[in-house]
């Protein structure tokens, strides 16, 4: 499970703060924050590289091994938590990949903003594929996964979104 | 135990020479409100157009400029650690698996950092360690895997302004000084880049700046002061976490909220740098913390280190004596 | 939630592979992890840090230069002492030995301490003030006044070479000049034990009483050394006694600073200062057996052995020294443990 949010040195995507000196030297790379039970699962190492994937896309991050992440148990499944700032991107002071490549194009059925809080995601240990590879390695998942260009499209109401969970 | 100090004791501007000085000013620091913002980081930076100093992830928590250093003259640091915040509840217990890691992850922050930042980091030592203090005794499991609860501590270091400076002491210039406000300000004009001070510092705050030779540090904002106005970093803190003013009614205040956290459950709560008679004499800039000083990168008990100048003028005198006494013996023991 | 190759459950549409065990445990049950906080990775904790930062910051100084200071100094006041119990002593090649010597290393000295400044012009701003808590300040000027002390005194030796108004004047200045130098040459000697050990460095600072006689000690060493490396051996007599008597000086102090600083003597013995101070050992060693080997012998070879054996004793020494303190610096180690010996005491 992947979720992002912001860090209180950038702004947004980061597209002001990372050309700033003084905000990008607090916070200078792209990360994802995990759990020591999730790093060693998936055999991360502090300040490695991991590279995240979802049926959208695949980036790269630098791994910060945390308590603040807490693996949740939803029925009796654990589930791992994966957390993104999402500053990045490819210009300016600090550059990185960018967490938006990542999340879906679906709405919050609440309140209708972006819905980039709580996204499935696989974590691996290196970086990421360049290339033309990048792209196969998230259609492998894809394929995996049984995600076609159709999934998700379907209109659904609120109430059955409410009764699915 | 500081009267054979060459500085007086509790008004270091008087004793300075100043006739009818301003009150003491300094920063009283309360980390259990820093909420780890860095906005004194960048308001310090921005009005005393201080470089940026590289852009590296330390992977030290949220902390990624390390130490206070000549381009950084307000530092946040980021601690996490297996126990709560007084009776504060996470609600850890209801969710989680696996054992806590917040040691484990000091270990392999150390370990994974090397050289950087100038700073050598203990992982030769092997003993680095950010638990919990051990007289808090052992972190208590909330779950049966033993995760603990966590708390994240963040606290903004600054120079200390030391009634008894060392920097100030040694500075064989005059461009150190003690300015009207009972702080330590460094003339750039005359400081010429000998480094003196830079070891001299107890508490590792100045540092030279590697292109021109010189050394910088927080000057508690000397052109603002002297206007009226606050220093820049305690302006913008949005959480108070920095008070400025009066060094008297600081400490007041500080005695006060140490009590205030004693009663809300927070028994490690404690001042440091508040006590006049400490190895520095107390310091214009002070702190309540959370845990014990090394915790947070600060000495546990920091002494100035010209305390011992007169014994070691004493000693060198009495060597050169000796010198001297030894190279006529041996032209007395020499035959020809 | 899946995980990547190397452990971990994979989610697939046809179900779970390779399932973690633990996956599945209840809340409430061990699960098969031990409690505790992952106790068998943490070492055993014998003090607190910031994520293993030093405290303080160690010197900024270079070694060649402030190191080479160390040695340099010394040996220019060592020899400017031996300079003037040639001259009284009626021994005009080793007085000219001595003297060039000092004049040598002090003009050395005052070029790597200039150059470590940065900028060369900076050193006048030393000449601002006079502070007596800056041992720095002292001893710039303790040199700033030896220096054309001890120029004039070296272009006597050599006033064949001047013009003649210039030899008349040189000769003229040549004895205040010495006497005022013999007088300031002690202090040069040893002041700079006081001025590394007037610092936070912990290793330098633990061992401010001893620091001062052992530099004292191994100026003479290395002075010695060089005046008798310079002179004839029938007249080097007095610098091979002053430079063995300061290297076994020397030595003793070495053990009594290791003594003194108890755990905060282990920068001494570790890594480069131990490799430097045990070399600084074995020169010793040598430098005595040589410079008595020559006197017994009138070998002038021997002489010029021992008595660079002796200097390079002195220069080893310094240089241990030097980097023991930045080694001390930069491990938090050395700073929190003894300070917490007698830190005030912590609430609950």
């Amino acid at each position: 499970m992947l979720t992002t949010y912001r860090l209180t040195e950038h702004h947004t995507a980061g597209g002001m703060s990372r050309w700033l000196p003084y905000l990008s030297e607090l916070q200078p790379e792209m990360f994802c924050e995990v759990s020591p039970e999730l790093a060693d699962t998936a055999g991360l190492d502090h300040l490695g590289w991991a590279t995240i994937v979802t049926a959208r896309a695949a980036i790269e991050a630098r791994v910060l091994v945390t308590d603040r992440m807490v693996p949740v148990r939803v029925h009796d499944r654990i589930v791992h938590q994966v957390g993104l700032p999402y500053h990045w991107g490819r210009n300016g002071i600090t550059t990185g990949d960018s967490a938006n490549d990542l999340t879906h194009m679906a709405l919050d059925p609440d309140v209708h903003i972006q819905e980039v809080k709580a996204l499935t995601c696989d974590i691996r240990p290196g970086r990421r594929p360049r290339g033309p590879d990048r792209r196969r390695l998230v259609e492998e998942y894809q394929r995996r996964a049984g995600i076609s260009a159709t999934t998700g499209t379907t209109h659904r109401t609120t109430e059955r979104l409410g009764k699915s969970g | 135990m500081t009267d054979n100090l060459l500085e007086g004791r509790e008004d270091p501007a008087r004793d300075s020479g100043y006739p009818q000085p301003p009150p003491r000013m300094g920063f009283f620091t309360d980390t259990s409100v820093c909420i780890g913002c860095k906005a004194c980081e960048v308001a310090c930076k921005e009005w005393n157009l201080i470089p940026d100093d590289g852009l590296s992830l330390l992977g030290m928590s949220y902390d990624n400029t390390g130490m206070l250093g000549a381009d950084t003259w307000r530092h946040v640091a980021f601690i996490e650690q297996d126990r709560p915040l007084g009776r504060q509840n996470n609600a850890v217990a209801l969710m989680p698996v696996g054992p806590s890691s917040a040691a484990r992850n000091a270990q392999v922050v150390a370990a994974g950092l090397g050289d950087q930042h100038g700073a050598r980091l203990g992982s030769e030592t092997g003993a680095t360690r950010l638990g919990p203090s051990p007289d808090g005794g052992p972190a208590q499991p909330v779950t049966a895997d033993g995760r603990t609860e966590l708390r994240w501590l963040m606290a903004s270091d600054v120079c200390k302004h030391c009634t008894h400076a060392a920097c100030l002491d040694v500075c064989p210039t005059g461009s150190l000084f003690r300015t009207e406000f009972g702080t330590v300000v460094v003339q750039e004009d005359i400081c010429n880049g000998c480094g003196y001070c830079v070891p001299a510092c107890p508490y590792g705050v100045i540092d030279q700046r590697k292109d021109d030779g010189r050394v910088w540090k927080c000057t508690l904002c000397y052109d603002r002061l002297s206007v009226g106005q606050e220093p820049a970093c305690s302006k913008a803190c949005p959480t108070d976490s920095i008070q400025f003013g009066p060094v008297d009614e600081l400490r007041e205040r500080a005695a006060h909220r140490v009590e205030q956290l004693h009663d809300a459950g927070v028994v490690e709560a404690r001042l440091y740098g508040a006590d006049p008679d400490d190895g520095v004499g107390g310091t214009g800039a002070f702190f309540l913390l959370l845990d014990e000083p090394e915790v947070y990168g600060f000495p546990p008990d920091p002494v100035v280190t010209t305390r011992d100048l007169p014994a070691m003028w004493r000693h060198a005198v009495i060597a050169a004596v000796g010198v001297a006494a030894t190279a006529l013996a041996a032209f007395a023991g020499a035959r020809r | 939630m899946t995980a990547g190759p190397p452990s971990g459950t994979e989610v697939r549409r046809d179900g779970l592979h390779r399932v973690a065990p633990g996956r599945d445990a209840l809340i409430g049950s061990r699960g098969g992890r031990r409690p505790g906080r992952g106790g068998e990775v943490v070492p055993p904790a014998e003090f607190r840090s910031y994520y293993g930062r030093a405290v303080i910051k160690p010197p900024v100084w270079k070694a060649h230069n402030i190191a080479g200071y160390l040695f340099l100094g010394g040996a220019a006041g060592g020899a400017t002492l031996l300079a003037a119990g040639a001259d009284l002593t009626g021994r005009p090649d080793m007085r000219r030995a001595a003297r060039l010597v000092s004049a040598g290393a002090t003009g050395l000295s005052l070029a790597v301490l200039i150059a470590d400044l940065g900028k060369p012009e900076r050193f006048v701003h030393m000449l601002r003030v006079v502070k007596p808590t800056s041992p720095m300040s002292i001893g710039t000027w303790l040199l700033s006044g030896l220096s054309p002390l001890v120029a004039v005194a070296a272009l006597d030796e050599v006033s064949g070479l001047l013009p003649r108004r210039w030899a008349d004047l040189v000769g003229r200045l040549a004895r205040p000049s010495r006497l005022a130098a013999t007088a300031i040459a002690p202090a040069v000697t040893t002041y700079t034990g006081a001025l590394i050990a007037n610092t936070a460095v912990p290793a330098w600072h633990g061992a401010y009483r001893e620091l001062p006689y052992l530099f004292g000690a191994s100026a003479l060493a290395a002075a010695g050394g060089l005046v008798a490396a310079a002179s004839p051996t029938s007249e080097a007599a007095p610098a091979r006694i002053a430079g063995i008597a300061g290297s076994v000086a020397a030595q003793l102090l070495d053990r009594a600073v290791h003594r003194r600083l108890g755990m905060l003597a282990e920068p001494l013995t570790k890594g480069r200062s131990g490799r430097l101070l045990r070399a600084s050992r074995w020169c010793a060693g040598a430098g005595i057996a040589l410079l008595t080997a020559s006197a017994v012998r009138r070998s002038r070879t021997l002489g010029v052995a021992g008595g660079l054996a002796l200097a390079a004793e002195s220069a080893l020494t310094k240089f241990g020294y030097f980097h023991a303190g930045t080694a001390s610096a930069a491990d938090p180690k050395y700073t929190v443990v003894p300070q917490r010996e007698h830190a005030p005491a912590t609430p609950a």
